[in-house]
């Protein structure tokens, strides 16, 4: 099981290239997608979903060209989009139904699929309310649910924690955590502690580029002694932000605590800490990369 | 001051996004092109065989009330989507966070309409005066001739089309399909009602006016005239062509300070229109809406506790899901996008749709044919309109084109399920026509049965939308079974359609229209 992205380019109208240049080998495992809103993310998500066709570059799925053979791709694929819509005046149950119809799931397995994913997704409750009267959270579990109805080889999730309470995230990261096995997920956020929490390896996308793909530890590693804490005036704040990469502020009596990410110590008042994804991945967005995979 | 500016501001960013738009490029060419053919005389007004010189105030009467009645019916279509928008994007419910009163606010949608739909009826003006500039003209170029119809007959009824707009998208039930045929009606009753022409107030089209001053010049040249009205395609008017016409000079009415203000007074109704409009406009409100009372009555029939925290501790583990079984079956899929289609209707709807059913059974065959039949298949408008617009009406694109095989399983399987719509709908004459031995006029019914949803599917494919289908299906099926006119009586209504071969045309038209659906779907999918 192999999906390989290649030299992958889309360019919209205007000469604005959503994603450039883009490459990358993916095996089972769950990959973790984070970039700044409009980094291209979701251009990349629609293109390997066979929604989008690369202007530039190849996606192949086992050895396939998914553009020239989409229905071999889609055959294994759940997609949940960043946004998508239901049909309001459909139940859950009725929902997934159509799409398991339009995926050639056969009636009985499709039944008992719908009735465990609709338990799997916590809306047992709520499987006969019509989709227009749900909530936000909820409207996005019947969307995780028709992703998984397939039992997908490679499942591809955009921002899917969006809407879900902290519970809610919790149960699918856990979800995610037993999906991940003999399949390959893809999951985008700019969350980055949703992508933390699941992911076995991370790519931090910038601007439409591949900034860095690597082991979450590898990208760890890449700030270790290089994440400083101290007091600074309030006044001083402003400055703070032009100089250093900031990666948390709080208000003191004292002043303002900030976290810096720097190749050197920012100051005699600075105190080395141990840094996290945050900041690496701040990191890697003003610009330094890495080499580890 | 400061509310005048906010209304500026929201005027001009919304007739800048709807001239932006394709449906309005596409309108403005429709447009256009109907002007040409009033200039070239391919659609004019003629008083049995006579008719006036192309001078600048026959152009000028014969293009304005061209315009006006082309704007009216279709250009309501065209600007009857702001608040729509607004409530789909979300902008609506922005804009009513703010101080901006309900009367501003409509009041700026309606000036909005009112500009897009001036925008049209200045480039038909625009184009007149060209072509009367280029070509030479008998008398001499008259601009005021030209321009006052556009003036006092175009824009005052543009004013209330603009406004009626606005007043269908503040009521809930008239916002969709309903909307759009109640509209069809009421401005098909406008324009074409003789009792109306004769009232100088009610004359929406201007015809009541010039009409009777263009008999006495056509008189005064030929005092043996036997005249007659004719409006509409010189090759849909039965008798002489165009250039076997007597001519006549016409120099145009005295728009009198009498008539002037008659015609204004409409502008004044406009208003009227919008500030009845701020009585049933919900200010985006959800709580004002059925779905969010449905959500309520959902919720009512939950337990209590579940309502406060929707959470429950999940007894599924995926490590405990069996394999999937793929089988894919057609018949499934068919019967799935029935239950889509079908679904979210008032049970009053059902109970109508198959009381015509029965009707058809019922009356005598000649009534079923000719009455009980086109009243049953305008009643399934709103299925059909839908086909083909779901994925983008719904935002569901992404999730249905990323499925296997969406053009070989999901596309056929809506049309089957159109078609199975209209079986259903005229189910009742097919039966009659196959017991009473009318083979031809089966035959023609299932050509129609064939045409109506493959039409829908087309459009709905191509635009995205369900209003060029809805527009498009209610002409057509007005003038043909309604009105018997063969050309367009796809379902074989009348005799002359069947003897005419008229259904092997809609025969025709359905594969060409089947064949277009299937290449434009294959390029979203």
């Amino acid at each position: 099981m192999n999906l390989e992205i290649r030299e992958v380019g889309k360019r919209y109208k205007g000469n604005v290239w959503g994603i450039k240049d883009f490459s990358l080998d993916l095996g089972p495992g769950i990959l973790g997608l984070i970039g700044p809103n409009g980094a291209g993310k979701s251009t990349l998500m629609r293109i390997l979903a066979t929604v989008t066709k690369a202007t530039t570059g190849r996606v192949k799925w086992d050895g396939i060209d998914i553009a020239r053979s989409p229905n071999r791709v889609r055959k294994v694929l759940g997609y949940l989009p960043q946004d998508f819509g239901i049909y309001p005046n459909l139940n859950a149950v009725e929902f997934l139904r159509y799409l398991a119809s339009a995926r050639g799931i056969s009636g009985r397995s499709a039944r008992e699929r719908i009735d465990q994913l609709l338990e799997l997704v916590n809306m047992v409750d709520a499987r006969k309310r019509p989709l227009g009267a749900l909530s936000g959270g909820m409207k996005q579990r019947v969307g995780i649910a028709q992703a998984l109805l397939n039992d997908p080889k490679l499942l591809i999730v955009d921002e899917p924690t969006a809407g879900l309470d902290p519970e809610e995230r919790v149960r699918f990261r856990n979800l995610l955590a037993e999906l991940s096995g003999d399949r390959i997920v893809i999951l985008s956020s700019h969350i980055v502690s949703d992508v933390e929490a699941a992911a076995t390896s991370i790519a931090v996308i910038k601007e439409g580029s591949l900034q860095v793909h690597a082991a979450p530890e590898d990208l760890l590693r890449t700030v270790e002694g290089k994440t400083w804490e101290m007091t600074i005036a309030s006044s001083e704040l402003a400055d703070a932000k032009q100089r250093f990469v900031l990666s948390g502020t709080v208000r003191t009596r004292d002043g303002v605590r900030i976290r810096i990410v720097a190749d050197e110590s920012p100051g005699k008042s600075a105190a080395p800490l141990t840094p996290t994804m945050e900041d690496a991945y701040l990191y890697m967005l003003a610009g330094k990369r890495t080499e580890a995979v | 001051m400061q509310t005048l500016s906010k209304m500026y501001q929201l005027i001009l960013g919304d007739f800048r996004e709807r001239t932006r738009r394709y449906s309005f490029l596409i309108t403005l060419l429709a447009t256009l092109f109907f002007g040409y053919l009033v200039i070239t005389g391919k659609w004019t007004l003629r008083l049995g065989e006579y008719r006036g010189v192309y001078n600048s105030a026959w152009v000028g009467s014969l293009m304005g009330s061209a315009s006006t009645m082309m704007l009216a019916f279709f250009g309501f279509y065209l600007v009857k989507n702001s608040l729509s928008r607004d409530r789909r994007t979300g902008v609506g419910q922005i804009l009513a966070a703010t101080p901006l009163s309900n009367l501003a606010y409509l009041t700026s949608k309606f000036i909005s309409n009112f500009a897009v739909l001036t925008f049209m009826a200045a480039v038909l003006m625009a184009t007149a005066v060209v072509m009367q500039l280029l070509s030479h003209v008998e008398g001499g170029f008259n601009l005021w001739a030209l321009v006052a119809p556009f003036l006092f007959v175009c824009l005052p009824v543009m004013a209330l089309v603009a406004a009626m707009a606005v007043l269908f998208e503040s009521i809930r039930w008239l916002r969709g399909t309903v909307g759009n045929i109640l509209y069809i009606f009421i401005a098909e009753f406008a324009f074409l009602n003789h009792l109306l022409l004769e009232n100088p107030f009610l004359d929406f089209g201007g015809f009541g006016m010039f009409i009777p001053s263009m008999e006495e010049a056509a008189l005064a040249a030929y005092p043996e005239a036997k005249l007659g009205i004719e409006v509409g395609f010189v090759g849909l008017i039965e008798g002489a062509t165009d250039g076997a016409m007597n001519l006549f000079r016409w120099e145009g009415i005295d728009w009198s300070l009498e008539m002037v203000p008659l015609r204004l007074l409409w502008i004044g109704c406009a208003i009227c229109m919008v500030a009845v409009a701020t009585v049933s406009f919900n200010r985006f409100d959800p709580a004002r809406t059925g779905r969010i009372r449905s959500r309520r009555r959902a919720k009512k029939s939950l337990p209590a506790a579940e309502v406060v925290s929707g959470h429950r501790p999940s007894a599924r583990s995926w490590s405990d899901m069996p394999a999937v079984q793929f089988r894919f079956n057609f018949l499934r899929m068919l019967t799935a996008e029935l239950r889509l289609m079908l679904k979210g209707y008032h049970w009053s709807w059902y109970a109508i749709a198959v009381g015509l059913v029965a009707v058809q059974l019922a009356v005598p065959y000649d009534y079923a044919r000719l009455y009980a039949l086109p009243a049953a298949w305008i009643w399934p408008l709103p299925i059909w309109s839908a086909m083909g617009t779901r994925e983008a009406r719904f935002n569901t694109g992404q999730l249905v084109f990323s499925s296997a095989y969406p053009l070989s399983r999901q596309f056929p399987a809506i049309w089957a399920a159109g078609l199975t719509v209209a079986l259903l709908a005229g189910g009742g004459m097919l039966i009659r026509a196959l017991l009473v031995g009318e083979g031809d006029h089966f035959k023609a019914l299932l050509v129609g049965v064939l045409f109506v949803p493959t039409f829908a599917l087309a459009l709905g494919t191509l635009s995205g939308s369900r209003k060029l289908f809805e527009v498009i299906y209610l002409i057509i099926w007005y003038i043909g079974p309604v009105n018997g006119l063969p050309l367009l009586d796809f379902l074989g209504a009348t005799d002359a359609a069947v003897e005419g071969s008229i259904p092997l045309i809609y025969l025709a038209m359905s594969i060409v229209l089947g064949f277009s659906a299937f290449l434009w779907r294959r390029r979203l999918c």
